[in-house]
């Protein structure tokens, strides 16, 4: 939710077509700060992905004789919770869930954006229509929008992505409009109407991958906040529910217990830090990949098909 | 270790003294409001609860935490002497009726009241009082009934024929039955409270605003209530008893349900007295420089069954469940040997008990195999409503994921949704939920008073609390006998019977049962326990 | 155009986002699962005042009229009835709002401080190390969840040093008084402010840095004014609106994070009020506190347009 402020802004105009990609590639490969990020997340998603391979316990087996114990306990390298659950275990199951309440709901905010964004920008009265309502949920701080809607519609982890959905879209869908406008302007579009090209074709074929580039920069530099923003849900009990490990409820449960045994809380928070911190290293090498002042910095080191 | 007390207090106050520091430079920085004086209220206890309160209308309050309260401000015809400790069998002693006489068929009580005793609005004690509040109590069309009482205090007012002014100051009650317990349940509460308040009082702020304007006649007075943050009590000086004066100005109360906060407010010197800390914290407090209080207790973990739920329906599924559980490990691990286990219907501190009795063994496999029989080989999904709890109540969310485990090894998934517990106790009266399987939550009592709220077809929603739809008649009848039974072993046989109609049916089951604790820092003396989910407050103070 | 004239036309715009946020508070009551009467009073309700309710709220009629009428209500200050505490909503509400606000007060202090500070001492050094730390900084900042600094503020500060009180505003025994406020208020404004006070200080360090490069800085420099006139006399003033900008828009986030600093600081405020609502499934309390996050929300983003406004020579 942090960085949000700073990204509504739209990229500016691209002095050169069809390269956004191309540039965003370029920025973070040639980025050693972004490719320690995109390691660390791409380890994260391993983990996830073979979570019941590498976790030494399964992540609900307690051992009540070992509650709270500390970290270096035999067997338990990061101790065990107030349950006498393994806590390397838990963090290794809890990735999954972690991760997927960050991303997915990203991805389907953005899914839903970059078609409002783009019909919004293609007719200018609907488009005001759009934006307005966007102005209307942007009235409500992110996590507060989020909480009374997964309050209202019960705790739980899908209602909590659909409480992350609705609170992302206004976000995205302000990015895509202003990139879409800006490419409505250009040239080729200019062409395209000319042609009597199908509106739907104009927008959907020809200005969306243009106009994708914006949205999936932007998409990546607030995959930190939300996972925050989810972890904090389930901190509140609206997410996952108990005994479904997951960083930001094992959090939780470690506060009651953080004068005895303060590595419970302690493990996953760091855990959440560091996944958010990667996330927003890489999002922000992304979004000055993608920035006319900064881009050209960044790949001219590097020789490379039409760069240079 | 006076000494090192003596050191730590003394290192912790300089430190606070340099945070104290950073605030007023932060202070200057800010622009230097004019700081207040602070009003010093000398001799106040801070006494950290595990729950916000109930309702203040002892008619229509719930809790046992809004008792220790209620208690306090209200009273009963009669009493318990609670300041004895905790292990001793508290004697009925006379409050607000000097003295009473039952009738030879148990049927009639004659209190005659005490005369110079005052509600703190100056309203006079008297009979009319006494009907005013069973009317309040008890009669549908009175002006002032307070709809909530009938179905929280069916426990109470259950056997009641009529009642009647004899004159100013001898008051009747008639029952339709002998009730041995009748006189101890007066002294009851948690459930709705047969106390008196003052009839002035209900007629000038109404029936639902009464509870924010309290007005008893009671050793402490009303004072403040922010709710969600603080109750405050202050000394009644008119008392009518001066041997229960309290010893300190005034009481603050907090509900804070997060242990941690709690432990940790106790330690910094906030809070003088804290009600069930941590099982697991208890070396660390007394590390601190903390006392910790403990004592039996009549509280175990009952838990409900959805009688109407398609799984549960089947007794055998309902034995399964019952043989799931090791409740032997979670007395152990789960309250730190500050527990026994616990088997059916009847608590320990409760009559009829027997520490020997059990509803069901320990058996994963067995349970296995009954599930297989009824038609689940493979287990089933359901659900657990479970409370964050109140009073005595700590990590009940862990104790329900103990219980999740133990039900997932005999096949049964259930999830948890966790309720703060006034709206647990408000969902409770309309019965479970469906898909709700299974429930829990801390009850026990010195009377089986609350049986009486459990299990009969009475207390089938919407009153409290048979949640889970069982609808047994043949209950209503036993219960009534063991109520009107002559002696004590009588009384004892009826539950007995009680106890094995419900196990064989397995209706209810309880898993532990685990003694009172408090942690109280070392100035504050005179603060004792009773074998009662209450306690008196006049005896304690702070030197 | 003049300031007032400016904050008059600012307002007018905030109307129509006002109205839509009531009705998005109000639609949200839809989401709820099941009977809306059964949600706004809670279990203990008889079914003469939910048969009551239903007719005041006219739930067999269209959502519109439903709108009209609950708006109607809300105009007159009726947000709804708490069913936990049996009290009108704005009742509940109020003591808690200006509790809030303080604590946000306090955060906001610390993120204009710290984000000024941060900023002044890192552009006009832009890579050098104490940029790059300053940059790493903000960077740990904006990855912390605040739930979780909360508790390990708590577990520092307040367990293991003993320097600030944990919980509440005041002491228990002797209420009252600034000092002791402020005391209470460490702690939990600067686990609100940390995620702040980073984007804060990125937004503002990056215009500085571009401000330090224009060739007016460059032309004073020749002139040979020191690197501290500079940045004192040119940049901050250059600088100043941003910095104003991204402080006001903070107030929302600042909000976010409130919800969690009041529950792990036990600060009786609205983030607090929201957690027991939540617990309690207490609507129409969930509903009230939403309803007054959002309007000071934008009343507070309004201000801040203002000062913005009044800050920046270009704009008027």
């Amino acid at each position: 939710m942090t960085a949000v402020s700073e990204t509504i802004a739209p990229a500016k105009p691209m002095p050169q077509r069809r390269t956004n990609l191309y540039f965003v590639w370029c920025g973070v490969l040639g980025d050693p700060v972004a490719r320690v990020a995109a390691a660390i997340i791409i380890l994260l998603v391993l983990m996830a992905i073979f979570a019941p391979w590498i976790a030494p316990f399964p992540p609900n087996e307690a051992n009540p004789a070992l509650r709270l114990m500390p970290p270096g306990t035999e067997g338990h390298l990061l101790g065990l919770d107030n349950q006498g659950r393994d806590i390397l275990s838990r963090i290794i199951h809890g990735s999954q869930l972690t991760l997927i309440s960050g991303i997915l709901p990203v991805i389907l905010g953005a899914a839903i954006s970059i078609p409002l964004g783009l019909i919004g920008a293609w007719y200018p009265r609907l488009g005001e229509v759009i934006m307005r309502v966007m102005d209307v949920l942007f009235a409500f701080p992110m996590a507060l929008l989020a909480i009374m809607l997964a309050a209202l519609m019960g705790p739980g982890l899908v209602n909590m992505m659909i409480a992350l959905v609705i609170t992302l879209v206004p976000y995205n869908t302000r990015v895509v409009y202003a990139a879409a406008r800006q490419e409505r302007e250009l040239a080729y579009v200019e062409a395209s109407r000319a042609m009597a090209t199908p509106d739907l074709k104009i927008l959907f074929v020809e200005m969306l991958p243009n106009v994708v580039a914006a949205s999936i920069v932007y998409s990546c530099t607030i995959v930190g906040a939300v996972v925050i923003t989810a972890a904090g849900l389930s901190f509140l009990g609206l997410g996952v529910q108990p005994p479904i490990a997951e960083w930001g409820i094992m959090t939780s449960e470690g506060r009651s217990f953080v004068f005895v045994a303060p590595h419970i809380a302690a493990i996953p928070g760091l855990a959440i830090t560091l996944l958010v911190m990667a996330f927003n290293l890489l999002g922000d090498s992304l979004r000055d990949s993608l920035d006319p002042k900064t881009r050209l910095t960044l790949v001219k080191h590097r020789p490379g098909p039409g760069g240079g | 270790m006076e000494m090192r007390l003596l050191a730590y207090r003394m290192t912790s106050r300089k430190r606070a003294g340099f945070g104290t520091a950073a605030a007023t430079a932060l202070a200057l920085v800010l622009g230097g409001v004019a700081t207040a004086p602070a009003f010093a209220a000398e001799n106040t206890i801070v006494f950290a609860v595990e729950s916000d309160f109930s309702r203040l209308d002892p008619h229509a309050s719930r809790t046992w935490n809004t008792f220790k309260v209620l208690r306090h401000i209200f009273e009963s015809f009669v009493e318990e002497d609670l300041t004895k400790g905790p292990d001793v069998a508290p004697e009925i002693v006379p409050a607000l009726a000097e003295k009473w006489d039952v009738s030879q068929d148990g049927k009639s009580y004659t209190f005659h009241l005490r005369k110079d005793v005052k509600f703190h609005d100056g309203t006079p004690w008297n009979a009319e009082a006494a009907k005013f509040n069973l009317d309040r109590m008890t009669k549908k069309d009175f002006e002032f009934h307070q709809k909530l009482s009938p179905g929280l205090m069916g426990w109470m007012w259950q056997d009641l024929d009529n009642y009647e002014v004899v004159d100013e100051y001898t008051f009747k009650i008639n029952l339709k039955q002998p009730n041995s317990e009748f006189l101890r349940r007066l002294t009851s509460g948690g459930s709705g409270a047969p106390r008196m308040i003052s009839p002035t009082a209900v007629k000038t702020f109404g029936n639902d605003a009464i509870e924010q304007h309290p007005v008893g006649t009671g050793p402490f007075k009303f004072a403040e209530r922010v709710v969600g943050e603080k109750l405050v009590i202050a000394r009644n000086d008119d008392y009518w008893d001066p041997a229960r004066k309290p010893k300190v100005d005034q009481i603050v109360l907090r509900g804070i349900p997060e242990v941690a906060t709690r432990e940790l407010a106790l330690v910094s010197g906030e809070v003088d007295v804290i009600g069930t800390p941590s099982p697991d914290s208890l070396e660390f407090l007394k590390a601190q420089g903390v006392e910790i209080l403990s004592g039996k207790s009549p509280m175990f973990y009952l838990m409900w069954i959805n009688m109407k739920d398609p799984h549960f329906k089947d007794v055998r599924v309902r034995k399964a469940m019952c043989m799931a559980i090791n409740r032997d490990d979670m007395a152990k691990y789960q309250r730190k040997g500050l527990a026994t286990p616990a088997y059916g219907v009847l608590n320990p501190e409760g009559p009829g008990y027997d520490p020997a009795y059990k509803d069901c063994e320990y058996d994963p496999e067995g349970a296995k195999k009954l599930l297989a029989e009824a038609g689940y080989p493979d287990g089933f999904e359901t659900r657990m409503d479970w409370t964050f709890g109140a009073g005595a109540d700590v990590n009940t969310k862990g104790d329900a994921e103990w219980l999740q485990r133990d039900f997932e090894k005999v096949g049964i998934k259930a999830s948890i949704e966790m309720f703060d517990n006034n709206t647990f106790w408000d969902m409770m009266s309309n019965g479970m939920r469906e898909g709700t399987g299974l429930t829990s939550a801390s009850w026990g009592d010195s009377t089986f008073a609350w049986l009486d709220q459990v299990v009969p077809t009475t207390a089938l929603p919407p009153n409290c609390c048979n949640s889970g739809y069982y609808d047994n008649a043949k209950l209503d009848q036993l219960l009534a006998e063991a109520r009107g039974a002559a002696s004590k072993e009588g009384m004892d046989a009826k539950l007995h019977e009680v106890r094995d109609v419900i196990a064989g049916d397995m209706a209810f089951t309880s898993y532990y049962t685990a003694s009172s604790v408090y942690a109280v820092r070392p100035d504050v003396k005179g603060f004792v326990l009773s074998p009662r989910h209450w306690f008196d407050l006049t005896t304690i103070s702070k030197q | 155009m003049s300031i007032l004239s400016f904050a008059g036309t600012r307002l007018l715009y905030a109307i129509p986002v006002l109205l839509g946020v009531t009705v998005i508070v109000f639609m949200a009551l839809q989401l709820v699962p099941g009977d809306i009467a059964l949600t706004l009073l809670g279990r203990m309700a008889t079914q003469e005042q939910l048969v009551a309710l239903r007719q005041e709220l006219g739930l067999d009629r269209s959502l519109v009229v439903q709108y009209l009428g609950w708006l109607a209500s809300l105009l007159q200050g009726d947000i709804g009835h708490s069913i936990s505490q049996q009290l009108p909503v704005t009742q509940i509400l109020m003591p808690k709002i200006g509790n809030s606000l303080i604590l946000m007060a306090g955060s906001l202090f610390f993120v204009l401080t710290f984000g000024f500070i941060l900023s002044v001492l890192s552009a006009p050094r832009f890579r050098q190390l104490t940029d790059k730390l300053v940059v790493g900084l903000t960077l740990v900042l904006a990855s912390l969840p605040v739930f979780w600094l909360g508790i390990v503020l708590l577990y520092f500060f307040g367990f293991k040093w003993k320097l600030f009180p944990i919980s509440g505003m005041y002491n228990m025994v002797n209420p009252g008084g600034f000092g002791q406020l402020l005391h209470h208020m460490i702690l939990p404004a600067i686990a609100t402010a940390s995620s702040s006070i980073a984007v804060v200080t990125r937004v503002t360090r990056s215009r500085m840095i571009d401000v330090l490069g224009q060739p007016y800085i460059l032309a004073a420099r020749a002139r040979g004014l020191s690197r501290h006139k500079i940045v004192l006399r040119h940049a901050v003033r250059n600088t100043l609106p941003t910095f104003a900008n991204i402080g006001g828009l903070q107030i929302g986030y600042l909000f976010g994070s409130v919800i969690f600093t009041e529950i792990i600081f036990n600060w009786p405020g609205v983030g607090l009020l929201l957690f027991d609502a939540i617990l309690q499934r207490d609507v129409p309390v969930i509903q009230g506190c939403v309803l007054i996050v959002a309007l000071v929300f934008v009343l507070g983003n309004l201000m801040s347009d203002v000062i913005v406004h009044a800050l920046d020579p270009k704009q008027r």
